[in-house]
């Protein structure tokens, strides 16, 4: 018996190990390609694939493609992982290119690769592309314009709206020039079960903030080297009568980067005025038509698919008239509000003195990118080309419609944009009038004179080709502080005199600039 | 603390009795350290001594020996063929070459390496093909690994050195060395431990051991999101994490020094706060139901017992996540205080003194039931006699609770209660799952992604999964580790289960 038992112990211990070993084993084999991107837009990714892989069986050499949904905002850390063993070929959002290239996972388009993107795409999208400079200090283009759609504009309910005061009755849609205090208005006016409708925008989240700094004429920049390293930052946001008040903040005027001197001050104080009259009362209270959210623990995204869902609570007692979001919203509004669906270029921003700004779009890129670092690439440098002419493969046409009708993602490239089909959709539509605006700013601001074409750009859209390490904190924290203080949640009283709204804006200014260092 | 005889301690009112046996507990904290200090040296000197038992042998083997021996040295198992032990040798031979094998295909290169941790950067060549230098997580990886092996395998060497002086000496004597046969019915009968336990330490040893040493390790480096590798070298740095995390000096490395300080005492006072809130919290309200749903006159008391019990079955993290949906802004709680016609109120977003409060009340919760069913059982332990026999002496009830169920009951959760502390304080789920870490609201002075409600655990997973910053998250997982031995030593020492162990009847 004891003998016995002793056996099966060693038995016992030697499968155990076996086991170890072979799974072990198991991870490293098989000749794989992996290729990252929505995990929506799976079917349509993987017959792509089959077809590629038919057409270049012998140049794959044995390899073949997997797919695997990562989503685009969570490219950066699947491939944070070890890019060695990531994707060979992934689609992911414009604000991780530089982490991205910092961890080498970005292959630079060269020779004929990069005269294909520059000629087939939107400009301003093969721009997004640009990640520092080479050794002759040309541009390093880093990765394929895929989706060009990454902004924001207004979603309304017809119904809520017609016959107020806001309304074009010619075009039986919003007219252009209208605020959020036109839209409450109109809610008020127009009465019935609208007496409680909402309009809602994300006051939480940095990139819809953000539009709201660059309307007034805020601004950042930055430079990075082709490595995707920041080299230098600087930004634009606070509010001062001159320049010595700054020092004091942890915001040296050096670090502005332009000529600070002939620049006007007050951009962080209209972005104030003009963030806190998109939800409150010309008497400072909340408006009761507000609906507060963010990307967060109010989601937006969340509040919109339920405050327009004719089957829920929230819905029948108190039905979203408009909100601010993206693309990704259009087909499920689309069914719930049916022929009242419409879309339509941001609203205008005023200020307590009633000056008045057209909010902008923080325009955001999709992008396809290529890794080096996969073991495919490295094998070979023809291996590495055929993952870019698989990436080209995957920007076609014929893909761009096929993401389009799965989601309404709408595509950088030139001739997808051509497309009928596309062109005539509300939401793209309204997105495109959004960045087609001609903005003009009201002051002269010598921003504009400084760096023409970036921000100045005189359209109603900011390009979001990079932002600073750790921009989206502070901003985020000066959009949901701002609301919870007007709404009376805290003590704190931060917002409460003109002082205080100086010092919280430098110390957001100096957030952003030091985390960027 | 002054120390006071019996007569002064009897003649003391009740109060300040208490208050003595409080002070005294902590104040005799101090010299529980100093014990636990002074008997480092003893400790170190016996393992120095096991240590250096090994070596006598050794040096034994090396004086007295004849060529066979010396031989082994080099040549491993010479001293074995030479007796006849042809398996034994063959076993010590093939594992010298294998190890040799190793070190040259493998081991030195890493370990050569370790010093500097790599020094050929990745290089990107026009068309885009990148030619992969060294890569400084796998050189310090596999350093440790080549460093466990080379441990592994002088304990061979000089066991190898040993069995042919054995030889020798045993041959000389009996005319025959021990043979396979022998070797492998001793591996089965008295050195059975031997065998069965050899798989499970190399188990240990790869994948407990060789990680372990590596993260420690990582706290001296500046492996964090700017220096990945392969297309990245780190390199060491020194004691500079744990000066910038401490005491906010930065050298050279780290510029948020002062901001990674600030973050790591801020969160560390919070993370005390909870624990001891959370704990002291699930203790008493814990007790009083047990109490309470011990007592004689209480009816259905296994259907009581089963509500709590239900609350266990759930997996924890379903409880906490549906718990964190009904405090939204629009959640269920919210809802109904709206059909009554009172505000919405934040619960978990709007203020940051709120959101703790309402942590450590979900957290009751949650925890309550456990103490309950500790607490039940241990009542149910308590002999009844000594109960009547309080009654006879005219005891009243809260008399009986203070002498008899309240000492009865610490007696036992004293050691249980340090687990739970020191579970408070590495308490992911509730954080996390609740919270997130933050409530909402900012403070700007914290590093990157750390919020206000974040405990250390909370904030150690968010500097390595979403900040990369893996040189800092070594040093706090570090610091963890002491903070919680601490406590747990410290306490463990002077806790009456410990102190008194014959008292318990």
């Amino acid at each position: 018996m004891k003998k016995t038992l002793k056996i099966l112990c060693v038995v016992l211990a030697v499968a155990l190990m076996a086991g170890v070993i072979c799974a072990l084993a198991a991870c490293g084999s098989g000749k794989v390609i992996m290729v990252w991107g929505p995990s929506d837009h799976k079917d349509i990714y993987l017959d792509a694939l089959k077809e590629f892989e038919k057409t270049h069986k012998s140049q794959l050499g044995g390899y073949h493609f997997e797919y695997a949904g990562s989503g685009d905002a969570g490219a950066y850390s699947a491939m944070n992982r070890d890019p060695t063993t990531g994707a060979g070929v992934y689609t992911f959002a414009n604000d991780q290119m530089a982490n991205l290239k910092n961890l080498g996972a970005l292959a630079p388009l060269r020779g004929e690769n990069l005269q294909w993107s520059i000629d087939n795409n939107d400009p301003a999208a093969v721009n997004a592309t640009i990640l520092g400079e080479d050794a002759n200090g040309d541009p390093t283009y880093v990765a394929y314009p895929l989706q060009a759609d990454n902004g924001y504009y207004m979603y309304y309910n017809k119904a809520a709206f017609r016959g107020t005061q806001v309304w074009d009755k010619t075009t039986d849609s919003l007219k252009s020039d209208y605020t959020f205090r036109d839209l409450y208005a109109a809610l008020d006016e127009k009465g019935g079960d609208w007496a409680n409708g909402l309009v809602t925008w994300a006051l939480g989240d940095s990139w819809y903030i953000s539009g709201v700094f660059f309307a007034v004429g805020g601004d950042y920049s930055i430079t990075y080297n082709d490595k995707g390293q920041q080299t230098g930052s600087s930004c634009w946001f606070s509010y001062s009568d001159n320049l010595d008040n700054t020092k004091g903040w942890g915001a040296p005027s050096e670090t502005l980067g332009w000529d600070s001197k002939a620049a006007d001050y007050t951009v962080g104080r209209d972005a104030y005025e003009c963030l806190k009259n998109t939800f409150t009362n010309v008497d400072g209270s909340v408006n009761k038509h507000y609906l507060y959210s963010d990307g967060d623990k109010d989601p937006l995204n969340d509040y919109i698919d339920d405050y327009t869902d004719p089957n829920s609570a929230n819905h029948a007692k108190s039905p979203m008239a408009a909100a601010i979001c993206g693309t990704w919203k259009a087909k499920i509004l689309q069914t719930n509000w049916g022929d009242d669906y419409g879309a339509t270029i941001l609203p205008k921003l005023e200020t307590d003195d009633g000056e008045q700004f057209r909010m902008k779009n923080f325009r955001g890129y999709k992008h396809m990118g290529v890794n080096p670092m996969c073991e495919f690439a490295q094998i070979s440098e023809e291996n590495l080309q055929l993952l870019h002419e698989l990436a080209q493969y995957l920007c076609s046409e014929e893909m761009c419609l096929a993401r389009f009708r799965s989601t309404g993602a709408g595509p950088a490239l030139k001739a997808a944009l051509e497309n009928e089909e596309i062109k005539n959709d509300p939401a793209i539509t309204a997105l495109n009038n959004q960045y087609n605006l001609e903005c003009k700013y009201p002051k002269n601001y010598s921003i504009e004179a400084l760096r023409g074409e970036k921000i100045g750009n005189g359209y109603g859209y900011r390009d979001q080709d990079s932002v600073p390490a750790n921009y989206w904190t502070p901003i985020q924290n000066f959009g949901n502080t701002l609301f919870k203080e007007l709404n009376g949640d805290t003590a704190k009283e931060r917002f409460a005199t003109d002082n205080s709204i100086k010092q919280y804006l430098a110390e957001l200014q100096s957030e952003i600039y030091t985390a960027a260092q | 603390m002054r120390q006071i005889s019996s007569l002064e301690y009897l003649s003391m009112s009740r109060i300040t009795r208490a208050w003595y046996k409080f002070l005294s507990f902590f104040a005799g904290i101090p010299r529980a350290i100093g014990r636990f200090f002074r008997s480092l040296p003893a400790k170190f000197a016996s393992l120095g001594r096991k240590i250096g038992d090994m070596f006598v042998g050794v040096w034994d083997a090396i004086r007295y020996g004849n060529w066979k021996t010396r031989l082994s040295l080099l040549f491993w198992g010479t001293g074995c063929f030479a007796y006849r032990q042809i398996g034994r040798g063959i076993i010590y031979l093939l594992y010298e070459i294998l190890f040799v094998l190793f070190m040259t295909f493998f081991g030195a290169e890493y370990l050569g390496k370790l010093g500097t941790l790599g020094t050929v950067e990745t290089q990107e060549l026009p068309s885009g093909f990148k030619i992969v230098g060294d890569n400084s997580f796998a050189i310090l990886l596999y350093s440790m690994l080549t460093i466990v092996v080379i441990v592994f395998t002088a304990v061979v060497m000089l066991k190898s050195l040993r069995d042919a002086y054995s030889n020798q000496l045993g041959y000389s004597i009996a005319q025959r060395a021990a043979t396979m046969k022998d070797d492998v019915g001793q591996l089965l009968n008295h050195k059975f431990h031997l065998t069965i336990l050899a798989l499970p330490s190399l188990t240990l040893a790869l994948f407990t051991i060789v990680p372990l040493m590596f993260m420690i390790l990582v706290a001296f480096t500046n492996f964090n999101r700017n220096t990945l590798p392969p297309e990245h070298l780190f390199s060491w740095v020194g004691f500079d994490n744990f000066t910038a995390v401490l005491t906010g000096q930065a050298k050279g490395l780290s510029q948020n020094a002062a901001k990674w300080s600030y973050t790591f005492w801020t969160i560390l006072l919070w993370t005390l706060e909870w624990a001891v809130l959370a704990t002291v919290s699930n203790l008493i309200l814990g007790m009083i139901l047990a109490l309470v749903i011990n007592k004689k006159s209480i009816k259905l008391k296994k259907f009581w017992r089963t509500c709590l019990v239900t609350v266990v079955a759930v997996p924890q993290f379903i409880s906490l996540l549906l718990v964190s949906k009904m405090f939204l802004s629009n959640g269920v709680i919210n809802t109904i205080l709206g059909y009554l016609g009172m505000e919405p109120v934040r619960w978990m977003n709007g203020s940051t003194n709120l959101t703790k409060a309402m942590v450590v009340i979900v957290n009751l919760w949650v925890g309550v039931p456990h103490t309950v069913l500790t607490c039940t059982g241990i009542l149910m332990n308590i002999p009844d006699d000594l109960y009547e026999a309080a009654k006879i002496d005219g005891a009243n009830p809260v008399k009986m609770f203070t002498k008899i169920t309240f000492p009865y009951m610490m007696f036992v959760l004293g050691p249980s209660l340090i687990t739970t502390f020191v579970g408070n304080i590495n308490n992911f789920n509730i954080i996390f799952l609740l919270t997130g870490g933050s409530s909402g609201i900012p403070n700007a002075k914290l590093a990157s992604s750390a919020g206000d409600v974040d405990l250390l655990i909370t904030w150690l997973y968010k500097l390595t999964v979403n900040d990369s910053q893996y040189d800092i998250a070594s040093v706090i997982g570090i610091l963890i580790f002491i903070v919680v031995a601490f406590f747990s030593l410290v306490v463990y020492s002077r806790i009456g289960s410990v102190k008194n162990e014959e008292d318990f009847q």
